[in-house]
């Protein structure tokens, strides 16, 4: 196994390429799921429950079922529903339209029973059950510690200690779940909009019992999932029933509101943490206890005490479960709520000691690169002309902040690639991974051309379907540092075989051949051999390599800091993030251009997460208030930053995941820089204009 | 979606028939981005829709020594794109507050002037609330955050329409066309509270539709100006907004006509304010005091006090810009 090249001998890799998809999405010829049409194609639709939690007694669905143009219909679903917008029947009809109304018709008896949507009534003893019959309302708890907490803060010269909120933020992919099944004998065919076309066959398998290689599953292209697309879900399941049922195909599209409430949810996250330091700034003790929901779900932990060191520290933590739908992992699940709650505790602690907020950091990071990036950072950002926290006043208050974060996104050891290379001189790669998005399609084809020296044009990557090597779900950031390791191992194999067998048609041995540039050399008689002739010479006989990932490619652990320079309009409490500065390591970066996509895109969910999103669960009927784009606010346009992206040089490293990293420092740093401009810290997010005009108000109020 | 009896007439003149005919049941289509949303969701189910983009003369921008006259079915891009409306640069700025560019260039002035609100609880099927014939406000023990201030009760909408408030500020009048002909009323009394009619937000009747805006041509030393804020910019209704129009002479403001969005559920004149800055020099205090006392009577809920402030410092900035533009 030979390492990456030299990056001043990379002509692919490590350069800005441009998508090799990008003209079939530009011109809208790329086919999404939901563009697939299939002979006698109908419409699925699901019966949501309207009721936070109920028994199902009844569904009666003759009448659905004689409504002209419905093709076939899936009773009762479940026996209990546990949140609005739970499964309860399913039809599939000619038109959606037919299926809508199809939908309407079905008569369903319910036990209405009580619910809880407020995780800190829910886990209380005297609390609603979510689930009929369980003991309470609680999920998983851990605990953990180090050293002696009571000590650690008997030391501190300086203690901050409040409760830190955030409440539930929904993934929001453009493209809303859905898929398209279609059975060829006992074969299913699935197009769906998934993050992982391997792991959606294994759990239809399940799911159906039956073999896996009786499901194929493909994702060509897909409008983004965030981690909400690891399926099966049962989306799936009852589209696959209903195509059974009707004997043609059936798509199953969710609208806005089934994607808010039924596919998944970033958790809330309620953190009680104490946290002290000496005089001279070393920290000496943290704390936490905390909550949070992932509604009939899990996975609301935080790391904490995340990436500062403590000498003494004692988590402990309890997912709680309320009436809505489960949460998902969303990119890099848990970290963001850990860093709001623990960059705000640190810039809170370091005001008090009166150390500059960097300072502080830098002085109890114990991560060697993050100490190099907060220098380049602090730099780029002009960290000198921060103002002291609430020194402004006048119409626009200017404020800086910073933050930091960790992750891992190492390779996949299981992910295989077959490379061809053909008689004709055609190349390409099968890989059974998928581009959510970001740009796979373009490093699959990079790695492969870059390894053989081609140009980008002459390969072909195929990936996107479950019938091609394994490849893992794109999550945790562990696509690229799966997938291109593979790739290559795979083309150096074929490029092996390929001088072998052209050894063997000119009667001589590999170790006298060359290659570089699309021309072998045999090096004793100096004769060229360009790439077509080859191939053309091997007589009829295609290499197929297949290789396993292999060790030595990629890494695993990323360190990144990000600063953010904020403006709050004191007139009317709204914050713009000026600037965004991201200072992040991945190791060596494939792809300049979709790297910095993938932290642009990242620093604009930050900007969600600290300013704008929030999921509204109506107390007294447990329905979801803002399912829709209006009122459940992502940012758009007008809302970005000037983005600065600097990615600190480790590509030694290898390949290691990019998608996480990035989301996760700004949060934190927006959230201190809002206090900076203002003199007010908010503990809770988001923080919208409301608050933030009530607080400047306040703190007038209290000067004046 | 319900099917429906899809009409288009060519006349105006067909349309209080059709309306009359179909009773409660009928909706008015112009530009459809709101109607066709209320449709989709279930909460308008109209009988019959009656389209109105194809009434000849419905789009029309005339401007004469009399002012400037807007037909209903005028789209709000071309609006903010007539050389007759720069005269009035606060109109000009109201209609381009309006959503995005694409909302813009499929919506009309009739149509905003006329949308239905964006309370989530009403637009949402699943809550049957006082508005649309329920027994019950949600708003006032949910989330009202985006709910009114002022003028509320039994009903707490806010009106969303950024041209209605401008209207009111430039003494325009609405053309209604119905059974019994035409009749102009001023844009301000087109409006009614819910304690007038929680059903409707108009004075319009189940036969009647709007036919045109008129503003009177405004003296040479009035100005005009809307200040709108949104809570995200690139798209979002107003969550107060502010329509002014004065003369400054000599630092003093006359006529001062000042209208609110978003605070209330009619476009809400603010004649308290109006009365405390005429004739004065509108200093910071003075701004201040004049909102203080619009606002005396407001009665935030538990989550829109904010908007107390916002009201208040908007008319400052309002004045401010309009004293710079
Ligand atoms: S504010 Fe009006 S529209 Fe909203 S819930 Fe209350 S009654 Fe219905």
């Amino acid at each position: 196994m030979a390492p990456w090249k030299e990056l001043k001998e990379m002509t692919l890799l490590n350069k800005e390429v441009t998508r090799v998809d990008g003209a079939l999405k530009v011109a809208g010829t790329a086919i999404y799921t939901y563009d697939v049409q299939r002979p006698g194609l109908l419409y699925g639709r699901i019966l949501r429950s309207i009721h936070p939690h109920a028994k199902v007694l009844s569904v009666d669905t003759s009448e659905a079922e004689a409504l002209k143009g419905v093709k076939a219909v899936l009773g009762k679903i479940k026996d209990e529903v546990n949140f609005v917008g739970d499964d309860v029947a399913a039809v599939a009809a000619v038109s959606e339209e037919i299926a809508q109304k199809a939908l309407s018709l079905i008569k369903v008896e319910y036990d209405v029973l009580p619910f809880t949507v407020r995780e800190q009534q829910a886990k209380k003893e005297d609390a609603p059950r979510v689930f009929s019959g369980r003991e309470n309302n609680l999920g998983r708890s851990n605990e953990n510690s180090e050293g002696d907490v009571e000590k650690g803060f008997q030391e501190a010269d300086a203690i901050v200690e409040h409760m830190y909120h955030m409440n539930v933020q929904v993934h929001t992919p453009l493209e809303s779940h859905g898929c398209v099944c279609e059975w060829r004998g006992d074969d299913l065919y699935m197009w769906d909009s998934t993050q992982g076309v391997h792991g959606t066959r294994s759990g239809m398998a399940r799911a159906l019992e039956i073999p896996e290689n009786q499901i194929h599953v493909i994702t060509h292209h897909m409008g983004g999932g965030f981690g909400s697309k690891f399926g099966p879900k049962s989306y799936n399941v009852v589209c696959a029933r209903l195509a059974k049922k009707a004997g043609v195909p059936v798509k199953l599209m969710l609208d806005r509101e089934e994607e808010m409430l039924a596919v998944g949810n970033r958790p809330s996250s309620w953190q009680k943490i104490k946290i002290g330091a000496k005089s001279d700034g070393t920290l000496t003790a943290f704390e936490m206890e905390s909550f949070g929901t992932g509604g009939v779900g899990g996975g609301a932990g935080v790391p904490q005490p995340y990436i500062y060191h403590f000498p003494n520290w004692k988590v402990k933590h309890q997912d709680v479960h309320i009436n809505a739908g489960a949460a998902e992992p969303m990119r890099a699940p848990g970290h963001p709520q850990a860093n709001f709650a623990m960059e705000s505790a640190m810039d809170e602690l370091a005001e008090k000691l009166g150390i500059d907020p960097l300072e502080f950091r830098i002085k109890n990071d114990p991560n060697e690169t993050r100490q190099q990036e907060y220098k380049i950072g602090a730099k780029k950002c002009g960290w000198d002309n921060r103002k002291p926290s609430g020194s402004q006043t006048g119409e626009k208050l200017i404020g800086m902040g910073v933050g930091s974060g960790t992750w891992g996104g190492g390779g996949n050891r299981r992910t295989e690639a077959i490379v061809n290379i053909y008689p004709d001189g055609a190349v390409d790669v099968k890989i059974g991974t998928q581009d959510i998005g970001v740009g796979t399609w373009t490093i699959v084809a990079s790695v492969l051309a870059e390894e053989l020296e081609l140009d980008l044009a002459d390969v072909k990557p195929f990936i996107g379907e479950s019938d091609y090597p394994w490849a893992p779900n794109s999550g945790g950031s562990t696509t690229a540092p799966s997938v291109t390791p593979t790739v290559k191992l795979a083309a150096e194999a074929a490029m092996a075989k390929l001088i072998e067998l052209l050894a063997e048609a000119y009667e001589t041995t590999p170790d006298k051949i060359s290659y570089a540039k699309k021309t072998f050399t045999l090096t004793e008689s100096g004769e060229k051999i360009p790439w077509k002739k080859a191939c053309a010479a091997l007589d009829g006989k295609a290499v197929s390599e297949k290789a396993q990932w292999g060790e030595g490619l990629s890494s695993s652990g990323t360190a990144g800091c990000q600063f953010a320079e904020v403006e709050v309009d004191a007139e009317t409490g709204r914050v713009k993030v000026k600037r965004l500065v991201a200072v992040q390591d991945c190791g060596l970066v494939v792809n300049m251009l979709t790297a910095r996509s993938q932290v642009n895109g990242a620093i604009i969910g930050e900007i969600g997460y600290v300013l704008f999103e929030n999921r509204l669960l109506d107390n007294d009927t447990g329905i979801m208030q803002n399912a829709d784009l209006e009122n459940y606010k992502i940012p758009g346009a007008l809302e970005m930053p000037e983005f600065d992206v600097t990615f600190y040089d480790e590509h030694e490293r290898g390949v290691i995941g990019l998608g996480e990293p990035p989301a996760i420092p700004g949060v934190g740093a927006i959230a201190n820089a809002v206090a900076n401009a203002i003199g007010v810290r908010f503990y809770e997010l988001p923080i919208t204009p409301d608050r933030v005009l009530l607080a400047i108000d306040k703190r007038k109020e209290g000067t004046s | 979606m319900k099917p429906f009896q899809y009409v288009y007439p060519k006349d105006i003149k067909a349309v209080p028939k059709i309306l009359a005919e179909a009773g409660q049941t009928a909706l008015l289509y112009a530009g459809g981005t709101d109607a066709l949303a209320r449709m989709k969701e279930g909460v308008s189910q109209p009988d019959v829709v009656v389209n109105l983009k194809e009434i000849s003369g419905f789009s029309l921008i005339r401007s004469d020594k009399k002012g400037l006259s807007i037909g209903a079915g005028t789209l709000l891009a071309d609006v903010v794109e007539s050389e007759e409306a720069q005269d009035y640069p606060g109109l000009v700025e109201a209609v381009k507050a309006v959503g995005t560019i694409q909302l813009r260039n499929m919506g009309t002035i009739g149509g905003n002037l006329c949308q239905r609100p964006r309370c989530w609880y009403y637009r949402s099927a699943r809550f049957d609330c006082l508005r649309k014939g329920g027994e019950t406000c949600f708003a006032i023990y949910g989330d009202n955050k985006y709910h009114c201030i002022i003028g509320g009760n039994p009903c707490f909408i806010v009106h969303p329409s950024d041209v209605a408030p401008m209207l009111i500020a430039l003494d325009a009048t609405i053309e209604i066309l119905g059974l019994k002909g035409s009749r102009w009323v001023k844009a301000e009394e087109f409006y009614v509270t819910p304690q007038q009619d929680p059903y409707n937000e108009t004075i319009l009747k189940s036969d009647e539709v709007v036919t045109s805006v008129h503003i009177p041509a405004q003296a040479k030393s009035l100005k005009s100006h809307y200040v709108k804020f949104r809570e995200r910019d690139s798209f979002d209704f107003a969550m107060v907004s502010v329509a002014i129009v004065a003369s400054i002479s000599d630092n003093t403001l006359s006529n001062v006509r000042i209208a609110y969005g978003g605070v209330a559920p009619k476009p809400w004149r603010a004649t308290r304010a109006e009365k405390a800055l005429e004739g004065t020099n509108a200093t910071e205090q003075q701004i201040l005091d004049a909102a203080t006392g619009e606002f005396a009577q407001a009665e935030p809920l538990e989550q829109n006090e904010y908007k107390v402030i916002m009201a208040k410092n908007l008319l400052k900035r309002a004045i401010r810009e309009l004293r710079q533009g």
